[in-house]
């Protein structure tokens, strides 16, 4: 008897099951069925058939799922979203000087070039200078080599713990010179565990700490801008990811493994929170 | 700052739902670890390319079915009347796997989408790719199929 291709009658009394039936129709099988036995027959087979095939598939459920497919499907990798972090203000400056205005220019280049001139062909009485550190990226290393240290012990991740808030920020603010609020993470559901504070490219940088509830540090470190900043808006270095942004005085980043998909998201959160 | 999704969401859903997912592949697969893969398959396309907006376990049943169809014309050999490809399994399906396995293809999932997860006709023939009076003739089909005591033979047999 199974699949016999659907014959109208058996057809219609199993629309009629699930409800799909039009008014019209479902009255008129629904008077069908006070009066003819056949009919009758029909839709309680099928209504068996329903019953039976819901436990089949009911069971089913209560298989167990094999844990590598959970653990695939559970790590795998998102796409990393474009998401816009603050930059530096940028003023437009249209470059259409009036004639008036390219003359004064070309006249006072002529003047800054021609004393340069002079400048360098006198004899020098300077003796050579001493070398200046080039500290452009070293305080990038510095943090990268800090979150590898100071993220592996767990139980000692901040030095002033998330309950002396106020304590945090006069302390930082003090020795950064950097004035903030501690954002609220816990819509990325990261939990806020306290804060640190080092030295980065010979620079003190604020450093408040949060953990994720798979157990991923996550740090958000700000320092106060220096002209031999890098751009940079997101790096990875090893297994470690820095995403960035300025504000006029301020550079912050958003520092975590690499494997946190959300990092982006948490960069642009902290940064309309910070 | 506009806040979106956080994006584990995504993947916790995933993860919630695979019974569910596994149940329907099972319907278009051969063996379970065939349906395994086709799951894993279709839920890494679902975390690569995001839940389109307004989106539900739909999206996720027609990634399953095209993933399907993407697996039968890697295997040339498939015949193409009969939807579900023909490989040995690895492993002894349990009892109610082996009755889901027995049935034709679009029978089963059918039976699935509309009698057990509560789809209408046209929600199932959307997934399926079909006409929603197929569904109406498949899903008349799986009922009687399962109502059919050689049905309940065969699950006392394994």
């Amino acid at each position: 008897m199974a699949a016999s291709g659907g014959e109208a009658l058996h057809v219609r009394l199993s629309a009629l099951l699930d409800g799909q039936a039009a008014a019209e129709e479902r009255q008129d099988l629904e008077a069908r069925l006070q009066e003819d036995p056949h009919a009758q027959r029909v839709h309680e087979h099928l209504a068996r058939g329903s019953s039976r095939g819901r436990e089949v598939f009911n069971d089913l459920l209560k298989e167990p799922v094999p844990l590598d497919l959970v653990r695939e499907i559970k790590t795998a990798p998102q796409p990393r979203k474009a998401v816009r972090l603050p930059s530096e203000r940028r003023f437009p400056f249209p470059l259409k000087p009036t004639a008036r205005q390219a003359g004064t220019a070309c006249l006072l280049l002529f003047v800054l070039g021609g004393g340069l001139g002079y400048m360098l062909g006198q004899p020098s009485a300077a003796t050579a200078h001493p070398p200046v550190a080039d500290t452009r990226g070293d305080w990038l290393n510095d943090i990268v080599a800090h979150y590898r240290v100071f993220s592996r012990p767990t139980d000692r991740l901040a030095e002033l713990p998330a309950t002396d808030s106020a304590a945090i920020v006069e302390w930082l603010l003090a020795n950064t010179g950097v004035n903030f609020r501690i954002p609220d993470l816990s819509g990325n559901g990261l939990t806020f565990q306290g804060a640190r504070l080092f030295v980065a490219g010979g620079t003190p940088v604020g450093h408040l700490v949060y953990t994720s509830a798979e157990g991923e540090v996550i740090g958000l470190l700000f320092r106060k801008n220096h002209p031999d900043d890098d751009g940079f808006s997101e790096l990875i270095r090893d297994s470690i990811a820095l995403m960035s942004w300025k504000s006029p005085t301020t550079t912050y980043i958003v520092v975590g493994p690499s494997s946190a998909a959300s990092l982006d998201e948490i960069a642009a959160k902290a940064a309309g929170l910070i | 700052m506009t806040q979106s999704v956080a994006p584990l969401d995504l993947r916790r859903d995933l993860v919630a739902l695979l019974p569910r997912l596994r149940r329907f592949a099972l319907t278009l697969a051969p063996s379970m670890e065939a349906a395994d893969g086709l799951v894993r398959e279709a839920c890494l396309k679902a975390i690569s390319k995001g839940r389109p907006e307004g989106e539900n376990e739909r999206f996720l049943f027609r990634l399953v079915r095209d993933q399907s169809l993407e697996t039968m014309r890697d295997k040339p050999e498939a015949d193409a009347a009969d939807l579900k490809i023909k490989a040995p399994a690895k492993g002894r399906p349990t009892v109610h796997q082996a009755i889901v396995l027995d049935m034709p293809q679009a029978l089963a999932s059918v039976f699935l989408l509309v009698e057990v997860e509560g789809l209408s006709h046209a929600e199932t023939a959307d997934i399926l790719d079909i006409s929603t009076g197929k569904v109406a003739s498949y899903l008349c089909d799986a009922r009687l199929h399962f109502a059919d005591p050689d049905t309940h033979q065969a699950e006392r047999r394994a």
